[in-house]
């Protein structure tokens, strides 16, 4: 199979891996409002039978649909800017933000591990020229392989900041076992890297973590530009 | 209050307190957690007559639960909640071991009829 070929499919694995993962947690909102919705009814009919309803109860019902509702936007919009990272092949955007975004989205994964993923970005907006879904894409893969080797409880950092001529994403986990599966999903995220000018390399740090390192050009270079065009227009 | 004891096992608080609600309102003793340990904790401690258990929950998934609930009380009916369809090939095998699956959001009189059969089972 061609690279880019490779590439397209994980990329359609990737996004229907984000999109069933919103789905199931939008539902699990939906499900709790269900119950609310179907409570204040049951409330209703107790009340006809004589067993009346406390004001502050129903009140704290409604303040709790309205907190799912919040809950629902919020998971809403992260998904709708996820989505349209894949409307321009290249585009300037602030990093900061879309590490933020992805973090968020991985949360479920993690939070099915029981593992913690913490984050620090930087007090400015980074901005940089780039592939955005494809930077998402690269970042994802990364915390989905440092997740695989984590245990309950761990917590994973995710450090953003900029050397340079480049933007580094740090992710710090437990080390990452070296065996034909490992390397076979690392020569993956190269894939992506490669294709829009950055690398990727794991670095072992002496308190036994390691670092994932991703390494972004702040500026696609001009001939990645035309192959990230040529990729997509294959497709 | 009534016949019937049962734990409802999700890891989404608000929906195990809406469920024990709605169930004591129909005459149903419910209790709720909202992890696995806490819910094999309480089933060695207190008697059940049904668990209802969430599939996909952090840190130990549904059906390790499950298995562990076996193990304590093999003949402890579980009805097992979903978000996504029940008869997924991944899911076929350990469903053999529940009394039944239903896909949230779950109607309520379907929820209380499944806990009644299986309580009488």
């Amino acid at each position: 199979m061609g690279t880019n070929r490779l590439l397209h499919e994980m990329e359609l694995f990737f996004f229907g891996t984000i999109s069933a993962s919103v789905s199931h947690e939008l539902n699990n909102v939906l499900s709790i409002i269900n119950e609310y919705a179907g409570l204040l009814d049951d409330l209703v009919t107790a009340d006809k039978k004589g067993i009346p309803f406390e004001n502050e109860r129903i009140k704290k019902i409604a303040l709790n649909i309205s907190e799912q509702i919040k809950r629902q936007q919020d998971i809403i919009k992260l998904l709708n800017r996820f989505a349209h990272r894949v409307d321009k092949p290249v585009v300037q955007f602030i990093l900061n933000d879309l590490v933020y975004d992805i973090i968020r989205l991985s949360q479920r994964f993690a939070s099915l591990k029981k593992v913690s993923l913490e984050f620090t970005l930087p007090q400015d907006p980074l901005n940089i020229i780039n592939n955005p879904f494809a930077v998402q894409h690269a970042i994802f893969s990364c915390l989905i392989l440092a997740l695989d080797f984590s245990n309950r409880n761990d917590c994973i950092t995710t450090l953003l900041d900029k050397e340079e001529e480049q933007a580094t994403i740090k992710i710090i986990c437990r080390p990452i076992d070296k065996n034909d599966e490992t390397e076979k999903i690392l020569k993956r995220i190269s894939y992506i890297t490669d294709n829009i000018g950055g690398r990727i390399n794991i670095i072992l740090t002496d308190d036994d973590s390691q670092i994932i390192r991703l390494f972004i050009p702040l500026s696609v270079p001009d001939h990645t530009r035309d192959n990230i065009r040529d990729s997509i227009n294959e497709h | 209050m009534g016949d019937i004891n049962v734990l409802c096992v999700d890891d989404e608080e608000e929906l195990v307190s809406a469920w024990v609600e709605r169930l004591q309102l129909r005459g149903i003793d419910a209790e709720g957690v909202t992890n696995g340990y806490e819910a094999i904790q309480l089933i060695k401690e207190k008697r059940f007559d049904v668990v209802i258990l969430d599939i996909k929950m952090p840190g130990m998934s549904g059906f390790e639960i499950m298995k562990r609930i076996k193990t304590e009380r093999q003949e402890l009916p579980v009805i097992l909640i979903t978000g996504h369809q029940c008869q997924d090939d991944e899911n076929k095998g350990m469903l053999a071991g529940s009394f039944d699956c239903l896909v949230k959001p779950v109607d309520i009189e379907v929820l209380v009829d499944k806990i009644t059969k299986a309580a009488k089972r």
